[in-house]
């Protein structure tokens, strides 16, 4: 008995130590990196860096691709996590698949999609082309893109949940007179909140933080189609490696902001709050 | 109020869960729906709800169409099995939702609200726990909520889906006695789903056997234990033992001894069902079936004494029959049965 034990505190220690060493070289270490050289010529080029219009204009356009992108996600997701939990139709299976294909398939092939069907040559790039509408290495190429790469993330995360959760409260609303809206509004979404917000959270993470595919249908065009991530790769290339780190550095706080708000999350409402994990 | 259905008919896909049912529920009636699961019971109390809608036939209240009126229309109250108690809200907010959600011209004041809320959780007896969340009740604490949220919006009809199904045995039993008492109070027509015949027996004013998706059997409780309509209604009511008999010359015949008149029916096999309380112990002579004791069990204050009869093959289980022992050989006669074509 004491033997055993003895060992498995040892395995435990090391099985912990490996964990951690593995993080802090891989996480920690890179996390601590990206300050470190942001910061390397005082608070001041930092500041320099990020208020600078081409910076600033990249920080806009990203976060109008996610002010896009979440809503449409927000909207799509309880949709489709509504009718998979609550509805048998053919085809469900092929929706569910569906909802995971941006998992599945590469960013760059997402970005490439686009460029195939709205660029010049693409199948209805003459006929943009004609009305004078431009979606590839535009605005709206990006925001598609990132809609693309994010809209598992709400899905995902409510589509388990609603099915643990049944329709029974909805239909009890429904016999007490309740319509269709006030159902939604009183009794579902109460319901999915958390497991809403977290998904948001995730989605909103991944849609700031999204390279490959909004690369393809970007033109890096600076100024105008530079998202962040688009432009620290600039940035790096240009041997300006204290711009390209301070605007990494704010992609980092934000990975980090929706770490502490995720695990609030999960500490205040628990597991069963955040299922489907 | 009177619920009617006509001639209803309900399939999921492949499977016909209701088949041409009709039925009414008159005013002020307890009306229990009994089958085993998948009968079609359940799917009968949603159709009346407007939760489920027929493939054909048609719902009536009061001889009002509402066949196609949704669930919020109809002014049901319609108690789930798993409570299905709104989870984020207290038990206060449980009852009054089905007022708040009206429209402005027909809801109730808060004040008003506030006053129901405290009238139906007195009727409960929950009046100290009107702020709790359902998860901090005992599931027949639940229940109660869910039937005083049910009554809150003045419902012409109550639907309760097998509402104790989720007890233990125990509360189930008080409970059931106390939902009389309330349905005795508020006058309410009422209809329940249970798949428990003791409680649809002892609950309602009629039952309804159901079976495959129609209906067996409508009647008193008394009535459906003492004159089954069909083998299925003989077999699932109560206990009954079940004997292969042949019908020759309008007499019945088992094992060859004569056991009696067969009351019209057609020479030919038949199947013969006795409750353990119709077997009695006599000698020797017309209608005596010879008979050994097997074994001996009890249930709880009742006794049951299985017997082989004959050389046939077939036993019966009956009440206690005096001083015998298992190995003990006497004759058998049948008081009174049942008896359907094979």
């Amino acid at each position: 008995m004491s033997s055993s034990t003895t060992e498995s505190r040892l395995v435990r220690r090391l099985l912990i130590g490996i964990a951690l060493a593995f993080l802090s070289f891989n996480l920690l270490l890179p996390l601590f990196a990206v300050f470190s050289e942001a910061l390397r010529e005082g608070w001041q080029g930092y500041q320099a860096a990020i208020i600078e219009p081409d910076a600033l204009a990249a920080i806009r356009l990203t976060l109008l691709a996610a002010a896009i992108a979440v809503p449409f996600n927000i909207v799509f997701g309880v949709c489709a996590a509504w009718a998979i939990a609550r509805f048998e139709f053919p085809g469900k299976s092929l929706l569910i698949t569906l909802i995971d294909l941006p998992f599945s398939v590469s960013p760059v092939i997402a970005g490439l999609i686009y460029v195939l069907l709205f660029g010049a040559h693409g199948w209805f790039g003459p006929w943009l082309d004609e009305h004078d509408i431009q979606i590839v290495f535009a605005v709206p190429g990006i925001v598609l893109a990132t809609i693309f790469v994010t809209f598992p993330f709400v899905a995902r995360e409510l589509i388990p949940l609603m099915q643990e959760q049944g329709n029974d409260e909805e239909e009890a609303a429904l016999s007490l007179g309740a319509s269709g809206w006030q159902t939604f509004w009183r009794v579902t979404l109460p319901n999915i909140r958390w497991g809403l917000l977290y998904g948001v959270l995730l989605c909103n993470a991944r849609a700031m933080g999204e390279f490959g595919a909004v690369s393809v249908v970007s033109g890096h065009i600076r100024g105008l189609t530079n998202t962040m991530p688009l432009h620290v790769e600039i940035l790096y290339n240009e041997y300006n490696f204290i711009a390209a780190f301070a605007v990494a550095s704010l992609l980092a706080l934000l990975a980090l902001v929706t770490l502490v708000a995720k695990s609030l999350l999960e500490w205040r409402f628990g597991r069963k709050a955040v299922a489907g994990h | 109020m009177t619920v009617s259905v006509h001639h209803i008919t309900k399939r999921f896909g492949a499977f016909t869960a209701l088949d041409d049912v009709s039925l009414d529920a008159r005013p002020g009636e307890f009306l229990a729906l009994l089958g085993p699961s998948g009968s079609g019971k359940t799917t009968l109390l949603r159709v009346m709800a407007g939760l489920e809608f027929p493939d054909a036939g048609a719902v009536l209240f009061d001889h009002v169409d509402v066949t196609n009126a949704r669930a919020a229309e109809r002014r049901v109250g319609f108690v789930f099995q798993h409570y299905a108690l709104f989870r984020h809200m207290t038990v206060a907010e449980n009852i009054a939702f089905g007022l708040k959600v009206k429209k402005p011209v027909e809801r109730p004041s808060p004040e008003a609200i506030a006053a129901r809320v405290r009238d139906l959780l007195g009727l409960i007896q929950l009046e100290h726990l009107g702020g709790r969340y359902p998860s901090q009740l005992s599931g027949g604490q639940r229940q109660r909520v869910a039937l005083a949220r049910a009554l809150a919006v003045g419902p012409r009809v109550l639907l309760l889906d097998e509402p104790f199904g989720a007890l233990d045995a125990k509360v189930r039993k008080d409970l059931r006695r106390w939902l009389r008492q309330i349905h005795d109070e508020t006058g309410v027509t009422s209809v329940f789903v249970t798949h428990d015949q003791e409680e649809a027996l002892e609950l309602a004013d009629r039952v309804v056997v159901m079976n495959h998706g129609r209906i067996e059997q409508v009647g008193e409780p008394a009535e459906i234990y003492d004159h089954p309509a069909s083998a299925f209604v003989a077999d699932f009511i109560g206990e009954a033992n079940r004997l292969e008999v042949t019908v020759r010359h309008g007499r019945v015949f088992f094992a060859g001894v004569d056991l009696g008149p067969a009351d019209g029916h057609g020479d030919g096999p038949a199947i013969l069902y006795a409750r353990p309380h119709d077997f009695v112990i006599t000698d020797v002579g017309a209608g005596a079936i010879p008979a050994v004791r097997r074994s001996h069990r009890r249930l709880g204050a009742r006794h049951r004494i299985l017997l082989s009869l004959g050389d046939s093959g077939a036993t019966v289980e009956v009440e206690t029959l005096g001083p015998l022992d298992d190995g003990d050989v006497c004759h058998l006669a049948i008081q009174r049965w049942d008896l359907f074509p094979a």
